[in-house]
Formats: C-alpha cells, structure tokens, sequence
C-alpha cells in the first residue's frame, strides 16, 4: 500500500535505571495512513505515551529506542540526527499533550507562542505569523481571536488552552498530529468539542491522528483503527467496528475485561465487572504472555509460553492462544 | 447596538484590562511605601553623583588640589560637610566618592548576573555531566577566600594606573559575586525543565538555544533581578570594604571606602574630625539601604501571593483604627459613668 504514512516496525524501548532495564515498549508494530485514526488504548504505564515520545525521538536520558524502525513518508525516523528531526518536529509530525494547564508558557502571550513554530518552519515574518495566529485561534472556534492573542495563558480555561495547543500543533499543518490523552484533564462537556473539533480538523487538513487514550469511550468517538497496549505489547489491533462488536467470534480477554467495566445504557446491571488486580510492575514482568497474571482463562501454557501476534481475521490481530470466544477453559 | 446597561458595565470588551506580569509588578511596586522611598533615595543619590562626577569634569575640578589655611574645618556655609586634613573640600569629594561605587556596582552586577544566568541556565538545562562540572566550579569558587583573592591581585597591580585597577576590582567582584546567582538559577530551570511546556516546545522543534533563552529564561528573569539587586547592594559595600584597606582607586580618586580610612587611621581624627567620616559613611549607608530596600520591594512584587494594598486601602484602613480608637474611648468613659 502506497498512502501508508508512518509504518512502526517491530519497535523496542528501554530504559535503562539503576534497577534494572525496564522494557517500556517490546515489539510493538503499527501502521497509520493519511487521513486515519489510530487510537491506541491501555492502562497507565502500558508504554502508550512511550511509543509516541519514540516517534518524536523525544525521549531522555536513560530511554533508548534499542530495535526496531519507524517509516515516516518513506524515511526511518531511528538514527536520524537531530536536526532533520527537528525539521520534523511541530512541522510535519506535532504533538499535543495531556495537561492543557501546564503545556503553555507562563510568560509569553498566547500569539508568541503561537507564531513561533510558524516563524520557525514556514519562514515568516513576525506580523504574518501574527495573523497566522489569529486565524489559527479562529478555526479552533476561540471566540474573539483578535483579543486572545494578546491574553497570556492564565487568563484562558482549561479547555482553551487545549484549543490553543491544538491550534499551535496545526500551526503547520502537519501530516501527522500525536494527541496523548488531550482530554483526559478536561470535563466531559469540553471533551465532546474537542473530538469535535479534531475530527472537523482532520477532515480539513487529512491529518493522520495518533490518539492515545486510556478513554474507550474516546476512542469509539474519534479512531478508525484501534490498538490495546498492555506492558509495552500490542495484546490486539482492529478497526473500531470490530473491537466494540461484543458479538465478535474473536477477542483478546483484556479488552474484554476492559469492556466489560464499562456500564451500558440499555442494560440493567447490579454491579460491574473489573480486571483482577494491577498492572506487572515493569521490572517483574510474568514470562509467559503479560496477561496471564490476570486473566480468568490463564492456563499451564499461558504461565509458561509467550503467545504471537496473529491474525484471526481479516485485519484483526490478537496475542492470545485461545482467541476464539467461548473455546476457553473457563 | 452598544447599549450599555448597568449589569454589563464593566464586562464589555473595551471595559476589560489585561495586565502582563510585568504591569502588575509594577503597580504592586508602586504601592509599597517603604520600597519607593528606596527608589528616590536611590535615584537622588545616583542623581546627585552623576551630576557632581561631570560637573567636577567639564570644570577641571583638581581632587589633589590642597589648602592647609583651610584644613580640618568643621562644617559651615562655606564648606557644608567640613573639610579634610590636607585642607579639601569633602562635600566635592563625598559626592564623587559615589561615582566610583556606582561604577563598580553596575559594572560588576551586570558581569555577574550575565555569567550566573548563563552557566546556572546551562548547568539546569542540561544536567548530567554538565551540571556536576558547573556546580563543582561554582563550588570552588564558593569557597574562594574573597579578602585573601583580592589583597593577592590587587598586590600584583599596585603599580598600574586608577582606571586600569578600577577594572580588575569590577573583574574581582564580577568573577566571585556570580555563584549565587548561578545556584539560584539552576535550581530554578531544574524545576521548569520538567514542565510541560518545555516539552511542548520540544515537540515543536524548538532549538535548544531557543528553550532556554525564550522559554526557560523569561521565567527565571524575576528572581535574577531581586537577586542582582541585591548583588549591586553587595558590590558597592565589596568595593568600599576593598578601598577601606586600600585597595581599591588610589588618591587623589576619591571613594567612600577610603574616605573612611582616611578618618580611622587613628582615633584622634576619629573622635575630634567626626565630618570627616560621618559624611561618606551616611552616604554609603544610605545607598545600600536604598537598593536593599528596592530589593525588598522587588521581591515582594514579583511574589504572585503578595497582596496589594494601595493608597486609598491604607488611608481607608487609618480611618477605620481611628474610627475605634474613638469608639474604644468613649466606651470606656461610658463604662466608668455607668460603674458609678
């Protein structure tokens, strides 16, 4: 396929402590192509903001892509030098982050901050970014633009803020936008209009979003394909349909454990289910597949084997051995 | 269409005043009493100075120039702060005596500050290696003996002329006094590194020149004022300490410093000359206390969590105590009346 716009292969990142490595991300591949969602889902500390900071090569001392490749437009993002992917950075791959509140600077006006990055990639002077800025600030649906770019950060909302950042990270029109849990610090109200907004945005510009999420509501709102991470694995990848179908032949026992603690509207329940206790620590992890410390399925072999990532069906991937629902030992 | 009723007034757009943390430190400024009494003394000192080093310039004014006729008078009309034992006039020689200081003060304060902000921006933003490096010489430095460093250097020069000794003391000062600052700053952009904004501006392929001067600098800038303030503070009183031993500007140059150990080299002068070293040490004294004062002001405005109290609150609040006060008193005689 020819429109596939960022292809991650076979990716690993370490950090290496003083404990101990911890293997962040172990083998996680993917493909997104122009003008898609990919949303990816998992509990914190599942490697789902590592994979992002990957791709930016944003990570620090003692974080390591160790394996693996990321083809962005046809070029291996790992390995490149620091300043192509700087050229990268904000202009053809940006990013928007979880805390609207801390992610602006608290000095500057909101048309400086604005404008930077356009008088950084796009080579503009410092007026015409400014106008940039305000027609920027409009498309997000800021009201009175003309006034907030003078406003410095404090004087904005929360969800305004996200607005701003969301229009600083279009700034250039990126190809690919990372959004890491956007919306995770905003109410349910402002959430709705930010999804909103993206998918508008998306449409406009054939944006590609990386939505990254611990939201499965978020996720069936905005993506196309979905992949669940836990402890640095993919454990399944499908379109959306497929993953929310509770009548599919095939599913990962997480994700319906994750589905399963999500009340229904049309359903009357007595008490919801949950996942059996937490998350491996990153240190100790199980050495069969991830999920067995957890699953109600777990067998001998679950304990002891580490399960592939197959394709039980047409694009539907799975890390399990008994994929198949209700052909478990239950 | 602009019809402004009485609910709306005040919220409409040309109602609605943004200030930048910069005005708002400025008015919180300006309503601290204390503080601007620090800043006009201050700037009638700098005045006062400034004038009297250009007017004794353009009209040649000789500092050597002696008079023994006139020697150890006490002040009068003619010689408003007394003069010395060689016969001078020291109100001419006490207000010049400040243009030294001023020039050590600023001169240095501006090296140190420049050197502390950069080496503490480098040492935070960067960490690691970089960081221990910078610390350990900062700590080195730290520990330099300031009187044995400049006594040493100042020895090595003694023979050159005013101006170029006045230089390596603004160098002495410059090079010892950054420390601080660097510490200040460092342990700043460490906490400001990890926000989220810094990230974003990675993210946005800022370059790292960039992020620390346009983002992690304009952070840190109000802390490194009240911090240079106090710095010039400290310069002035270092380089008074310096010509106090001498080591400093040599005559005919006069400084505060050295006025003053003119007027203690032995206590005859000390207890029968008083207008010889009350003069320069009120100067001395007065400057320092004026910065220190605008320091104080300084950081008590750049505090986000101090409070404004300005003019009209305070009279409103003098009112109130007197309000009472008289309540107080005519309770008090209302009681006694009753109690009979």
């Amino acid at each position: 396929m020819n429109n596939k716009l960022l292809e991650v292969k076979n990716l690993h990142t370490y950090f290496f402590t003083n404990k101990g490595t911890v293997k962040a991300v172990q083998g996680v591949d993917f493909t997104i192509e122009a003008g898609k969602t990919l949303g990816i889902v998992g509990e914190s500390g599942s490697g789902k903001s590592v994979t992002a900071f990957s791709i930016l090569n944003l990570l620090d001392y003692p974080g390591k892509i160790v394996d693996g490749e990321i083809i962005f437009n046809e070029m291996d993002l790992v390995g490149i030098s620091e300043e192509k992917m700087r050229s990268i950075r904000g202009n053809d791959i940006s990013m928007i982050f979880q805390e609207p509140m801390t992610s602006l600077n608290p000095v500057h006006r909101i048309g400086k901050q604005l404008s930077e990055p356009i008088i950084l990639h796009q080579g503009k002077s410092k007026k015409e970014a400014w106008n940039v800025a305000v027609e920027l600030l409009r498309e997000v649906k800021i009201p009175n633009p003309e006034n907030v770019v003078y406003n410095y950060p404090f004087q904005l909302s929360g969800g305004m803020r996200q607005r701003v950042m969301i229009a600083m990270a279009l700034a250039c029109e990126p190809k690919l936008l990372i959004a890491d849990e956007p919306t995770t610090a905003l109410d349910v109200t402002i959430q709705a209009q930010i999804f909103k907004l993206m998918n508008d945005l998306k449409k406009a510009y054939n944006t590609a979003i990386m939505f990254i999420t611990h939201d499965l509501g978020a996720i069936a709102e905005l993506a196309d394909d979905v992949a669940v991470m836990y402890t640095g694995e993919i454990l399944e990848r499908a379109p959306v349909d497929t993953i929310f179908d509770r009548k599919s032949k095939y599913s990962h026992p997480y994700k319906e454990g994750l589905l399963k603690s999500i009340p229904l509207l049309d359903e009357e329940v007595e008490h919801l289910d949950q996942i059996q206790g937490s998350v491996p620590h990153p240190l100790k992890l199980p050495k069969g597949c991830r999920f067995s410390t957890r699953c109600e399925y777990s067998t001998e072999k679950c304990v002891n084997e580490k399960p592939k990532l197959v394709e039980v069906a047409s694009g539907h991937l799975i890390r399990c051995f008994y994929p198949e629902v209700g052909c478990r030992n239950a | 269409m602009s019809e402004i009723t009485e609910q709306n007034k005040g919220f409409s757009k040309k109602d609605e005043v943004i200030l930048s943390p910069t005005q708002q430190t400025i008015i919180k400024f300006k309503n601290n009493r204390l503080a601007m009494v620090g800043l006009w003394l201050f700037l009638i000192i700098v005045t006062v100075v400034v004038v009297t080093h250009f007017y004794t310039k353009f009209t040649g004014y000789d500092f050597s120039a002696t008079d023994t006729s006139i020697k150890n008078l006490p002040p009068s009309w003619e010689h408003p702060f007394g003069t010395d034992k060689y016969g001078r006039n020291t109100v001419v020689r006490v207000l010049e005596g400040g243009w030294i200081s001023l020039q050590v003060g600023f001169l240095s304060t501006i090296m140190a500050v420049f050197i502390g902000v950069t080496m503490g921006s480098i040492a935070g933003y960067f960490g690691g290696k970089i960081d221990s490096i910078i610390m350990r010489i900062v700590e080195v430095i730290y520990s330099f003996p300031f009187l044995a460093l400049a006594f040493t250097i100042s020895a090595i020069f003694r023979d050159k002329p005013a101006e170029f000794r006045l230089f390596i003391i603004i160098a002495i000062l410059g090079l010892i006094r950054w420390t601080g600052l660097a510490r200040i700053v460092r342990g700043q952009i460490l906490s400001l590194k990890e926000q989220d904004f810094i990230l974003a501006t990675k993210a946005l392929g800022i370059k790292k020149r960039n992020q620390i001067m346009r983002h992690l600098i304009p952070n840190v800038l109000a802390m490194v004022i009240v911090s240079g303030t106090l710095t010039f503070a400290s310069a002035i009183l270092g380089e008074a300490f310096l010509s106090f031993l001498n080591l400093s500007v040599t005559e005919p140059i006069p400084t505060w410093g050295a006025l003053l150990s003119k007027a203690a080299q032995n206590s005859t002068s000390l207890r029968n000359f008083w207008w010889v070293w009350v003069f320069p040490g009120t100067m001395l004294f007065m400057f320092i206390m004026s910065i220190n004062l605008i320091g104080e002001g300084l950081r008590d405005a750049v505090d986000p969590k101090s409070e404004i109290i300005t003019k009209e609150q305070r009279k409103a609040a003098k009112e109130r105590r007197k309000a009472q006060k008289k309540a107080n008193r005519e309770e008090k005689i209302f009681s006694k009346r009753g109690g009979m």
